[in-house]
């Protein structure tokens, strides 16, 4: 490669950045598919209390999803409060927590969670299933096996299939014991 | 113009400033392989500059925020009661040891008084299980060639005959303090504490 070949790289360099920006660009454009339409498909808010309570205890610790720099924010009885006043183990979850924790979700990924609500893609189209499950890095590591109790009971509220037995079994799952003392 | 794009940041001047001088080292004629050994090493330069800058800017600014040391308690097992141990004790982290769990156990929720000789039990989602006791700052610490937690891990603190349990798991974190830090709040749960009624619960006896 002699002087004018490397300058013509150089110069294949710079015009290679605008292009790739324009590649980024067109990934995003679907936005304006859905933009202000108005439907879009959200899973239901009427049983999403027992979701949420089952996600608190798996996600919402304060050391996860518990925090207010997370997208996915949750708040609740045992991590991260609404009220300034509130203080987790206080009181139980109010209404105002789960409308704050269903908008959080919901406003995720919009148009891929109302696809995975119409049934048009698979749940683990979405990073609230993809990641929990493992299929994409977590920094919480793997938190739910693929059919059980917490992905059963969150799947199942994504698809229209609400599972309140699932539910129910994750915030009944008690802690390990440690061994008797002394 | 410039103001609106003038260069923010050291990364960002050293960039440049190495461009500037790629520029000026640049051999006027050569051949072209002259030339490119000239800008790979540049390259090279640059990226190790910028690989040494790039610390956790978020983990030094937390550390910062501790302020520093009490200049009554010399660093060491009772220093920086109820800190966020982790901190500096994980990996890459400018303490010269690491933990995998550590934290501040104290008396009452007032967090005045340490409690020392608290057996804290950790239990992970695999059912293992470890002891460490606390010292007489309320500290205690686990070290990750002894045990580190599958996550998620719960917590039990048992002293004579009291017992108290963590009310939710830790699906990640191994300092107490990031939690419970402070006072309770919306997202703090407090400091973590062995008595909850004085009256019926005994604390162990304070170190001598």
């Amino acid at each position: 490669m002699g002087p004018r070949n490397f300058a013509s790289f150089e110069s294949l360099t710079w015009l290679g950045l605008p292009l790739v920006l324009l590649g980024c660009q067109n990934d995003v454009s679907t936005l304006d598919d859905n933009q202000g339409n108005g439907r879009l498909a959200v899973p239901a808010r009427n049983v999403f209390p027992s979701v949420a309570d089952a996600m608190q205890l798996h996600c919402g610790t304060l050391d996860c999803h518990g925090q207010v720099g997370r997208n996915m924010r949750l708040y609740g009885q045992f991590g991260l409060r609404l009220d300034p006043k509130g203080d987790p183990l206080g009181q139980v979850t109010s209404t105002a927590e789960y409308d704050a924790c269903y908008a959080s979700i919901v406003a995720l990924e919009p148009e891929a969670m109302s696809q995975v609500v119409q049934r048009a893609a698979p749940p683990d189209t979405l990073a609230m299933v993809r990641k929990p499950r493992g299929i994409e890095e977590h920094k919480g590591g793997q938190v739910v096996v693929e059919g059980d109790a917490l992905d059963r009971c969150m799947v199942g509220w994504l698809v229209g299939q609400f599972d309140a037995n699932s539910c129910t079994a994750v915030v009944q799952t008690p802690r390990p014991e440690p061994d008797a003392g002394p | 113009m410039w103001r609106l794009y003038r260069p923010r940041g050291i990364v960002t001047r050293a960039w440049g400033v190495l461009a500037a001088v790629r520029v000026l080292a640049m051999p006027k004629t050569g051949s072209c392989a002259a030339r490119a050994s000239v800008t790979a090493a540049f390259l090279v330069v640059g990226c190790g500059l910028a690989t040494a800058g790039c610390g956790d800017a978020l983990r030094d600014q937390a550390v910062a925020a501790l302020g520093p040391e009490d200049p009554r308690v010399p660093p060491g097992p009772l220093h920086r009661s109820g800190q966020p141990c982790l901190l500096c004790h994980q990996q890459g982290g400018s303490a010269p040891s690491t933990f995998s769990v550590a934290g501040t156990v104290f008396v009452d929720a007032t967090a005045k008084s340490p409690a020392p000789g608290v057996s804290v039990i950790v239990i992970d989602r695999a059912g293992a299980a470890f002891t460490a006791t606390t010292n007489c700052a309320g500290n205690f610490y686990v070290r990750p060639d002894s045990f580190i937690p599958s996550y998620p891990m719960w917590v039990t603190l048992r002293a004579g005959s009291v017992q108290r349990d963590m009310d939710s798991a830790s699906y990640r974190e191994g300092s107490c303090a990031a939690c419970h830090a402070g006072a309770r709040g919306p997202a703090s749960a407090g400091p973590v504490y062995l008595i909850n009624d004085p009256k019926v619960e005994v604390p162990p006896p304070p170190c001598r």
